[in-house]
């Protein structure tokens, strides 16, 4: 029994160190800020391009997963409400879209349009960006301050299917702190989500 | 009554018409005697005729009503079976907690999945397998699933496919909360599972897709020890 629990505590240690190491944590940089990715409206853009007074909001999304069809009302009304605020947002597919059609670059443009996104939504076409900030899932949230360091990773709330029973909005919350020069009181959660299909 | 219209039909007004006069005025007592009267071996052998007929035309009715009647009994077997089925029942994180706790396998796996996670569609018939074989050495595999309240119909649907006839369950509430409770250095990500002893603790957890093998090596020192 001693030996399981033990090869457990060295296994749990081994994947967390595992995930550390893949992906940033608090107080990073962002990674790959100057990769070139391409756009709805055809033009290239890196996540430098789009950096704003306050801060970076970067997030892991696609057009295919429910979670993020879940969440979809509530990340083009805060992402566009935040992007009037101060805050250079990037919204970014790294799924290949073999594996899934609907995040396809067509379907990508059309959703854009049905859901009003006014900030850029672009293709992470090799993945690497995606690999390079640790994101498996999608939708993943990564915020960043104003020098660049994140503050905050995880979920947009506390629950994808109710908006209406929303008790913890941790994205809102991390953005209005960075507005206000305050540490988030919450800097990290988790979410289940679509897990990102890596181009290959 | 309508047998016997047929009957009179066929044999006893035939009869009549082709009998003497002075039987015409026994057909009330024919009738009565219609299957004793042995005396006339024309009539014996029409009654004999008769009376097969009738017991043949009472066989095919029953046979029929039997028929119906267990077509029936199949129907509601069929939709008995149905009902009972591959439920899928709304826990919240700290039922599932009781869940493992109550389950009193030797070895337990809990393994979270959903209708539109591609790996744990690919995964499941291993898990199904897995169950199948290990079950009667004290194994139990508790599914939970993270679909949405509208893909349930889809979620049944695949459960059936796949042919699990057990109780299965889809988790609700708050979704850090289905996390920690499971274990908090899951990041969430599907399938997750998750071993646990007869004490209920958890040995063993998995994020992403495995294979029989892999749990199977993990699952069987438990029924051993």
């Amino acid at each position: 029994m001693k030996k399981i629990i033990l090869s457990l505590v060295l296994v749990s240690a081994l994947i967390g160190g595992v995930m550390a190491g893949e992906g940033i944590g608090l107080g990073e940089n962002i990674p790959m800020a100057n990769e070139k990715m391409m756009n709805i409206d055809n033009n290239k853009l890196s996540i430098a391009d789009v950096k704003g007074e306050h801060g970076t909001l970067v997030m892991f999304s696609c057009n295919h997963c429910p979670w993020v069809k879940a969440w979809e009302t509530r990340i083009a009304s805060i992402c566009n409400e935040y992007m009037e605020k101060g805050f250079g947002v990037i919204v970014i597919n790294s799924n290949d879209p073999s594996a899934y059609e609907d995040d396809s670059f067509e379907s990508m443009v059309k959703r854009a349009a049905e859901m009003g996104f006014k900030f850029p939504y672009v293709v992470d076409s090799t993945s690497e960006v995606a690999k390079a900030f640790g994101a498996s899932k999608t939708p993943e949230v990564y915020l960043f301050n104003e020098q660049d360091k994140l503050v905050y990773h995880g979920a947009i709330d506390d629950n994808a299917q109710e908006a209406d029973k929303v008790e913890n909005h941790y994205l809102i919350n991390a953005l209005n702190s960075v507005m206000s020069d305050e540490k988030p009181a919450m800097q990290e959660t988790k979410a289940l989500g679509c897990g990102i299909k890596f181009r290959s | 009554m309508g047998l016997f219209k047929l009957y009179k039909k066929i044999f006893i007004d035939r009869n009549i018409s082709n009998r003497s006069p002075d039987l015409t005025q026994d057909v009330d007592r024919s009738r009565r005697n219609l299957f004793v009267n042995v005396s006339n071996p024309v009539i014996a052998i029409q009654s004999l005729f008769a009376v097969i007929l009738i017991f043949s035309i009472v066989l095919l009715s029953c046979s029929t009503a039997i028929s119906a009647e267990s077509e029936n009994n199949t129907t509601k077997f069929e939709t008995m079976n149905n009902e009972n089925s591959a439920m899928l029942i709304d826990v919240t994180p700290e039922e599932i907690t009781q869940l493992i706790k109550n389950s009193k396998a030797k070895a337990t796996l809990v393994n979270v999945w959903a209708t539109w996670c591609m790996p744990c569609r690919e995964e499941f018939p291993d898990l199904v397998k897995l169950q199948a074989d290990l079950r009667d050495k004290g194994f139990r595999l508790i599914f939970i699933s993270a679909d949405f309240d509208r893909a349930v119909p889809e979620a049944k649907k695949f459960l059936e496919q796949q042919g699990v006839d057990y109780t299965t369950y889809r988790k609700v509430g708050k979704d850090m909360d289905f996390i920690n409770s499971l274990n908090p250095d899951w990041n969430g990500s599907l399938p997750g599972s998750f071993l646990y002893n007869e004490a209920g603790e958890q040995v063993y957890f998995w994020q992403g897709k495995e294979t029989y093998e892999e749990f199977k090596k993990h699952i069987l020192p438990l029924l051993e020890g």
